[in-house]
């Protein structure tokens, strides 16, 4: 009999997995079992399909056509329990799926806010093409109804809060958004960084209100009417987007008593306390071995490199995971962004109540670093200092740096030939760090 | 050199750079989200070379560099080849 692998989770983790062991195993029986209905696709291209960049259907990155060569099963059912002794996984349509391998890759989910109305219809997060489907739905009926009624409250923080912000606007809607503070992203982005962001977002054309929160959201009818902020102020509205954080998704892995703590944890092989059971992506914890610390990526690459790990060991290999230094791109108010290892301000961000999408704990950091800011507006560049050794950056605007940059601090390279200069930068800084990063690697090499 | 050989020359150069340059995804920055894909004048399906981490080797690929440009995360770039005659 065939090997049978089964996988919890169509996304990055789950769809690595599969490929990963489909290369290893071509008469293995492989059954992916999704809560959602449709194939796999870009969950980061949401916002693009938000923002009408894309078609719904450019999201599937795989053709059914491809499904079936690669022999993948799909099952569209929620997976209820684990039974780790019996090697079963139970299906909420009361299907029984014995395994010879199981991967957990279930990802994560949208934190609801706390207040009254918080499920009101035109509440909406963008975890998932469903939501992304019902965010377009609920502009479009509210377009129908009349313009004031089309505005839209956004709540939350990091990188989708303003896709969804950025998203809307395309769509013509008007958009208030929300912040605690004075300032976006605050875990992460210096003031001068945030500054940048909520400028352009002012000049993009949105409507925001710095510390105010969501008090309540009214309706009529199960709708959703409008927000009433901790101000005071009433804000007529039919959709209000939440974006303030995710949490994995361990109720599964907890309930068939694995080892979980705020994630499942696993050893550099994606194994998990359960023999024959792996964890990737969104609900992996796995420990960083630049600081000892285990943290969560909320991160596409990290997911697709954990799922092929987690892959490769299900069918019989020994890799082992090495947690790169956590690295994101993303585009803030229409000017890309890169972020790259330890960046984070030692502040709280107060508009999350756990991290966001495309974040990882692994920026942030308590310990007393060394930030040096060079300035050339409206493009910012940061970079992290422990040391003779590059731990961080952040580049807003111009990316030419972020190659050589990761370059270095991935391979913590010690940087004291060309310190001086990154401490005070000017205008032969770039070329320092590109020239440095270059020779380095022919070093390495 | 006269100004027409030199533009010649300069057109021959160029074309053989574009010859022999291709389209290279950086993978860890690729998102699947396929506007490469969606704005490609050939039509090929740029992301699953992304996401094999493969150069775009497609022959029907011209350089045009609508992907490059189109991509969102900054993914894609065009690498030129080394011109093996500089000039005629």
């Amino acid at each position: 009999m065939p090997p049978r692998f089964v996988i919890v989770g169509h996304g990055p983790a789950g769809r690595s997995a599969a490929e990963t062991i489909r290369s290893r195993e071509p008469g293995a029986a492989i059954t992916i079992v999704s809560a959602e209905p449709d194939p796999f696709y870009s969950r980061p291209g949401l916002a693009y399909l938000l923002a009408n960049e894309i078609p719904e259907k450019q999201l599937f990155s795989r053709s059914e056509d491809q499904d079936r060569t690669l022999g993948l099963e799909r099952i569209h059912a929620q997976a209820v329990a684990i039974e780790p002794e019996a090697h079963l996984v139970r299906l909420s349509d009361g299907r029984e799926l014995p395994y010879d391998a199981l991967l957990l890759a279930t990802g994560s989910k949208a934190i609801l806010p706390d207040v009254p109305g918080n499920d009101l219809d035109g509440v909406v997060t963008l975890d998932n093409l469903p939501d992304t489907r019902h965010i377009l739905d609920v502009v479009r009926r509210a377009r129908r109804r009349g313009s004031q009624a089309g505005a839209a409250v956004v709540v939350g923080g990091g990188i989708t809060a303003l896709e969804v912000v950025e998203g809307l606007l395309s769509r013509g809607v008007t958009t208030h958004y929300l912040l605690r503070h004075a300032h976006f992203w605050s875990n992460v982005l210096s003031e001068q960084e945030s500054d940048l962001i909520l400028h352009r977002l002012r000049e993009m054309g949105t409507q925001i209100h710095l510390e105010s929160d969501l008090a309540r959201i009214d309706g009529r009818g199960g709708r959703v009417t409008a927000v009433e902020t901790s101000g005071g102020e009433t804000i007529p509205c039919s959709v209000v987007g939440v974006a303030i954080g995710v949490r994995p998704q361990v109720g599964l892995a907890r309930d068939a008593g694995l080892r979980v703590e705020r994630g499942v944890v696993v050893d550099d092989g994606m194994r998990t306390s359960a023999p024959d059971v792996f964890a990737a992506g969104d609900i992996a914890q796995v420990v960083d071995p630049r600081t000892g610390q285990a943290t969560l990526d909320i991160l596409w690459p990290t997911a697709i490199a954990t799922g092929r790990v987690a892959g490769a060991n299900m069918s019989g290999g020994d890799l082992h995971y090495a947690k790169a230094a956590p690295f994101n791109f993303a585009r803030l108010a229409e000017l890309p962004i890169t972020i790259i290892g330890q960046v984070g301000t030692g502040r709280a961000d107060a508009d999350m109540v756990a991290a966001g999408r495309g974040a990882s704990e692994g920026w942030e950091t308590n310990e007393p670093l060394r930030s040096v800011v060079s300035t050339e507006p409206p493009e910012l560049q940061r970079w992290v200092l422990r040391g003779n050794r590059l731990v961080g950056a952040v580049l807003l605007g111009d990316q030419r740096l972020a190659e050589p940059l990761r370059d270095l601090i991935e391979h913590q390279t010690d940087i004291g030939p060309i310190r001086e200069t990154l401490l005070a930068p000017d205008a032969t800084t770039a070329e320092a760090i590109t020239v440095f990063a270059g020779l380095s690697r022919v070093t390495a090499a | 050199m006269r100004p027409l050989k030199r533009l010649t020359s300069r057109e021959a150069s160029r074309r053989q750079a574009l010859a022999e340059g291709q389209v290279v995804p950086d993978p860890v920055r690729c998102i699947q989200c396929g506007i490469c894909s969606y704005n490609c004048p050939a039509d090929i399906d740029v992301r699953q070379f992304a996401w094999r981490g493969e150069p775009v080797t497609d022959h029907r690929c011209i350089l045009c560099g609508e992907c490059v440009a189109r991509c969102p995360r900054g993914t894609l770039r065009i690498q030129a080849g080394v011109p093996v005659r500089a000039a005629l």
